[in-house]
């Protein structure tokens, strides 16, 4: 087997809060192989955006700091190495695109100039035909007269689309989109979705899609990462997970998304609210809300258990008692 | 059955735009011509796309923004205006004062309308907080020391603090988590069951939609281009764009 792209092993981070550290990643393993699509999940004070913005060093204005964990990639240790070489494999390599993409172009400058400037800092000439290749491949015609224009005449698909597309300039091995989703209509997320699923069909780009939106996670992502609390709580096979995870978590967050979409006269209810980083204790972060819950689960935080593919964190998680698992409760 | 409660007849709205300080400025319509009728009792959802006008709309309702024609007739029995209509907001952490505590937000908007001894206002401020599904005990915390979740059921409680008619929900669940979404809005349903309230949604979530209104008008460019009960909307769609928006929908 070969070496995982990206690899994050025992990663934890705090954040500085009123002259006090406060552990908001928790440990955290993650892989990222060749060509895949990786989706995270979480809700609000689940870590996921420090995590991204941690892993790309984007945070410099906040103090945080990185208490254990390595992250290599292709074998190197990103974490350790010179900033100049790890800038290089920001540019290059891997690529972020925001939430609000439009916010991140300069509002005086066309849409060209921002792809001269890509091939500014690659340290290659202007390419015109290649640039209106990307443009075509992202969606978008008339690119002549569409590389006059200035951001704040992008619509907000649009906006999404150039920074796709600027994000490919460099032929990026990974492509990093935090809610590439959440920022646009519900008819351009059909076609944002398509689009990210050409490109990592096309190119070979592996991706981690940072959303809330389980179907952006149905569509694209090959395998699913659910946190809450800091931690990986649950991480599987895309479809498995969907269709039956042994988690309760991800089984009430699927529940809850799903009963969103069938007429149920009620919706299904998942008790109390995400919790509060200033809240984590040693315990089961989902303790609270969880309707399995048990004495035991106030005790620790559950270790990271496998069950047919499928790795947890959980005390008492739904197995199949039938096929020779057995439940701890 | 079918009362009126609020009348919209060909409203209008045009905001003047200067793109820049050399180009000279133009007018854009933000909302052309939209006419309807909301019954009491109803659950009116208003979907479109950013840009097509649906927040203008909401805003002309609640008489935030002055149409530049038309009229908006709404039937309340002589009673303050703000008094019969009331609005939840999307980011609730920003509508109020993030270190005034939910007692003194309920206080001011009940003390607003109603004469009421402090007492009562006690006893008010209490049953308002259970019937959104909260402690009341959670009265002398501050603003600060609330999740999204939460703050979005004291947003509710503070609309609902004066006894309004109608309350326009603007996109009352978008910046709320998913397991959270569900439990706002079985809360608002819940209400609307118990007491005489009309809801205007304002939203871009099909699902929100569909499973809350009876009642659908899509906007497209400004012009509201489909009114229809829901069942027709979803089985049967009439005009392209909402055929295409229908059709996304169900993939």
């Amino acid at each position: 087997m070969s070496e995982p792209l990206l690899a994050l092993k025992a990663y934890r981070v705090s954040l500085k809060i009123s002259e006090k550290y406060l552990e908001v990643i928790r440990g955290i393993d993650l892989k990222l192989e060749k060509g895949e699509v990786l989706g995270i999940i979480g809700e609000s004070g689940s870590g996921k955006s420090v995590l991204l913005k941690t892993m790309l060093g984007l945070m410099a204005a906040d103090p945080y700091r990185i208490d254990s964990g390595t992250l290599l990639y292709e074998g190197e240790s990103m974490l350790t190495m010179p900033l100049k070489k790890r800038h290089q494999i920001l540019g290059k390599s891997i690529a972020y695109i925001f939430q609000n993409p439009k916010q991140s172009l300069s509002q005086r400058k066309t849409i060209q100039y921002h792809f001269q400037e890509q091939f500014k800092v690659l340290g290659k000439p202007y390419n015109a035909s290649y640039v209106h290749q990307l443009l075509s491949d992202v969606g978008i015609e008339n690119q002549t007269t569409f590389l006059k224009q200035y951001p704040y005449q992008l619509s907000g698909g649009q906006g999404q689309r150039v920074a796709l597309a600027l994000a490919l300039v460099a032929q990026p091995k990974v492509i990093i989109a935090d809610e590439p989703t959440s920022a646009i209509d519900a008819t351009l997320k059909l076609k944002m979705m398509t689009l990210l699923k050409q490109i990592n069909e096309k190119y070979g780009t592996a991706m981690i899609i940072v959303t809330h939106d389980f179907d952006v996670i149905h569509h694209i992502t090959q395998r699913v990462v659910v946190m809450y609390g800091g931690l990986v709580m649950d991480e599987g096979e895309t479809q498995a997970l969907m269709t039956g995870s042994i988690h309760p978590y991800t089984r009430g967050l699927i529940a809850c998304a799903e009963s969103l979409k069938d007429m149920s006269s009620t919706l299904y209810e998942l008790a109390g609210y995400p919790l509060n980083p200033l809240d984590f204790k040693e315990n089961c972060p989902f303790a609270e809300r969880c309707e399995r819950k048990t004495t035991s689960c106030e005790a620790m935080i559950p270790i990271m258990e496998t069950y047919r593919g499928e790795r947890y964190r959980c005390c008492h998680p739904y197995l199949d008692t039938k096929d020779g698992g057995t439940s701890h409760a | 059955m079918h009362e009126r409660i609020l009348l919209i007849n060909h409203l209008k709205k045009q905001f003047f735009v200067k793109p820049s300080l050399l180009k000279r400025g133009h007018l854009i319509d933000a909302v052309k011509d939209v006419s309807m009728t909301v019954y009491r009792g109803d659950i009116l959802g208003i979907i479109g796309e950013s840009g097509s006008g649906k927040t203008t709309l909401g805003e002309m309702i609640l008489k935030l923004q002055a149409p530049t024609s038309g009229e908006l007739i709404f039937d309340g029995i002589g009673t303050p205006f703000r008094k019969d209509v009331q609005i939840v907001m999307q980011q609730s952490n920003e509508v109020f004062d993030p270190l005034s505590s939910v007692e003194k937000i309920l206080r001011t908007a009940i003390k607003r309308h109603h004469k009421l001894t402090r007492s009562e206002q006690d006893e008010r401020i209490e049953t308002l907080l259970s019937s959104v599904g909260m402690s009341p005990v959670d009265k002398i915390k501050k603003i600060n020391q609330f999740s999204g979740g939460q703050l979005q059921r004291i947003c509710i409680a503070r609309a609902l603090a004066v006894e309004p008619k109608l309350l326009l929900l603007d996109e009352p669940v978008s910046a709320l988590d998913v397991s959270v979404q569900g439990q706002i809005i079985n809360l608002l349903m819940k209400l609307h069951a118990q007491q005489d309230l009309t809801y205007i949604i304002i939203s871009h979530d099909l699902n929100v939609i569909k499973h809350m209104c009876n009642r659908i008008a899509v906007m497209k460019d400004g012009e509201m281009v489909e009114l229809t009960d829901k069942k027709a909307l979803f089985t049967a769609p009439k005009h392209p764009y909402t055929k295409q928006l229908i059709a996304n929908f169900t993939l």
